[in-house]
């Protein structure tokens, strides 16, 4: 259980060692200074609704309540150490899971759950001035539920870096609450996490593409054979699936809206539809064209000789490494990897072990996939013929084989020239931007919700949800 | 923990007896995917019935499933649901 006794709420005994928990203690306000300067904005008075986690095993994990976010017990939570656990892939696969940071990959290690941590402030950060246009009381304490897990998700990460590296992780932890999404002298460290998130589409399309790279990433971290590690991201799923939740209901509430008004009008035009208050699909099309695309990024490279040594040193593995059957070594097992050869896109088989990246990006891409077949049973629904498509994995791309090459999202490759004067056909363009926002207001009222989005569930015969699940002081 | 939102969730305009998706879902910790799969089997097992369309969904218990009787005398006696659910200790309720 957590013991929610202790000023940092924890289920390692932090008690028990002094000089860890003094240096948390110590952290404990720089956060939460940080949350104040950098985190959602005129929110410290309001009662929100959230859920705590009260527990990591099966006796209900979470407990609802309303809670003042400044007040938010933030802490430290683990799934229980499972003694006989070893290594499941890699130079050491069968050896027992390590419970301290071996001395030759301390830096490695370091360098990977700094760049994790550096994730969960920076999004904190980027959807900071949202609550100003929430379009309901539900979607605001959604909002604030994420802001707050990605908050205790930063403490999960400090926790590693001050218990398992000593000086250089607590400067590494201060350097955490620095850093600031955009800042052009202070950037974060990963370019998506610097991107504006300047109205609620690109908030659920950021929670639907790029916290399920979050989700990617820790579920790879999750595989680690350094167990602390191995038990923090395991939780962090947990917490982490509720976001995913919220970006893909989210998107689909705003294509059900734009869909019944289409029907109602029976209008198709995108103009038309825009006329009536609600997103057009093609500019939705657009929005999922861009998330993905900058999400995709950030799996690096293809071909990665990083990743590669991550995987065989043991740091992290491949998605469900654990329930993967065959080689867990791949030190002959080949992956098709997609590059550009002249002006056409080909295919050819690389070293499974080089290739790391590819593969992990490869089954987020299938899971993106699954959420947008669902999506697309909403226009079916209402006999409407668009479908959402993902852009070829080539679209857009600044990183990796595809970087410098100019590929449409059918898998083009076409004159940078060209491009260009295309670019506004698939990516939002300011005045796209500017629409969006022009229908962003904030709806405070119980049981409202904004033109643009329909509301979560139907109600009792037509009646509207009204839950406070915000309460203005 | 469908029970429990069936019964008590957070979103009060609905109809007693209807888990709603959203309620499901943040309880569960599950991901969408992993959510689905467990709602199949559960209602291809008869213990559920999923009605409505995507993403409206709403979960009712089947009546021959008898999980609101055992969550009211968990509840009366006290006892954590799970612990008689998922551990099928029905003894604890004697």
């Amino acid at each position: 259980m957590i013991d929610y006794a202790e000023r940092i709420p924890n289920n390692v005994d932090l008690a028990s060692d002094k000089t860890l928990q003094r240096a948390l203690e110590k952290w404990q306000p720089a956060f939460l200074g940080w949350w104040n300067n950098a985190g959602p904005v005129e929110s410290s008075t309001l009662d929100v609704w959230l859920r705590t986690a009260i527990s990591v095993d099966k006796d209900g994990w979470a407990n609802f309540g309303y809670v003042r976010m400044p007040e938010y017990r933030w802490g430290i939570f683990l799934v229980p150490r499972e003694e006989s656990r070893t290594i499941q892939f890699g130079d050491h696969q069968g050896e027992p899971a390590w419970q301290e940071v071996p001395g030759e990959y301390r830096s490695t290690l370091r360098r990977i759950i700094v760049t994790q941590g550096d994730t969960e402030p920076a999004s904190v950060e980027q959807q900071r001035l949202l609550g100003a246009t929430a379009p309901s009381l539900y979607d605001l304490r959604n909002l604030f539920q994420v802001n707050v897990e990605e908050g205790r998700h930063l403490w999960a990460m400090v926790y590693l870096l001050h218990r398992y590296f000593g000086r250089d992780g607590r400067e590494e932890a201060e350097a955490l609450l620095e850093r600031r999404a955009g800042d052009a002298n202070n950037p974060r460290i990963l370019t998506a996490f610097n991107e504006e998130t300047r109205h609620w589409l690109a908030f659920f399309m950021f929670a639907f593409f790029t916290d399920r790279d979050g989700k990617f990433q820790l579920a790879s971290l999750a595989e680690s054979a350094f167990d602390p590690l191995y038990r923090t991201c395991r939780f962090m799923l947990t917490e982490e699936a509720h976001h995913l939740f919220v970006g893909e209901a989210g998107v689909a509430r705003v294509i059900q809206r734009t869909c019944e008004v289409m029907r109602d009008h029976k209008v198709s035009d995108p103009a038309h539809v825009r006329a009536l208050g609600v997103i057009d699909l093609e500019t939705i099309q657009k929005f999922l064209n861009f998330h993905y695309s900058v999400t995709l990024d950030l799996y690096g490279s293809e071909i990665s000789s990083n990743a590669a040594n991550y995987y065989t040193t043991g740091l992290k593995g491949r998605f469900e490494e654990s329930k993967l059957s065959g080689d867990h070594k791949l030190s002959s097992e080949e992956y098709p990897v997609q590059e550009v050869e002249g002006n056409r896109v080909v295919t050819r088989n690389v070293p499974a072990l080089t290739a790391i990246n590819a593969r992990l990006r490869d089954d987020y891409i299938q899971e993106v996939q699954a959420g947008l077949d669902r999506w697309n049973r909403i226009p079916a629904q209402f006999g409407i013929p668009f479908r959402c498509v993902l852009p070829h994995i080539g679209f857009q791309r600044k990183i990796g084989n595809f970087a410098g090459y100019h590929i449409d999202p059918a898998g083009e490759v076409m004159t940078e020239s060209e491009w260009n004067s295309r670019r506004y056909e698939w990516l939002p363009s300011p005045e796209d931007h500017a629409f969006i926002e022009s229908l962003m207001g904030r709806v405070l009222e119980r049981g409202k919700f904004a033109n643009w989005i329909a509301p979560p569930v139907r109600g009792i015969k037509g009646m509207p949800i009204d839950f406070e699940y915000v309460r203005f002081n | 923990m469908i029970a429990r939102q069936a019964y008590h969730g957070a979103l009060r305009s609905k109809p007693p007896g209807i888990a709603t998706m959203p309620e499901v879902h943040e309880a569960c910790g599950l991901d969408v995917d992993a959510m689905y799969s467990v709602l199949r089997i559960l209602r291809e097992a008869g213990l559920i019935k999923v009605e409505g369309e995507y993403p409206f969904e709403e979960i009712r218990l089947a009546d021959s499933s008898g999980i609101r009787e055992i969550l009211e005398r968990c509840e009366s006696a006290a006892i954590p649901l799970e612990d008689v659910v998922v551990d099928l200790r029905f003894d604890l309720l004697d």
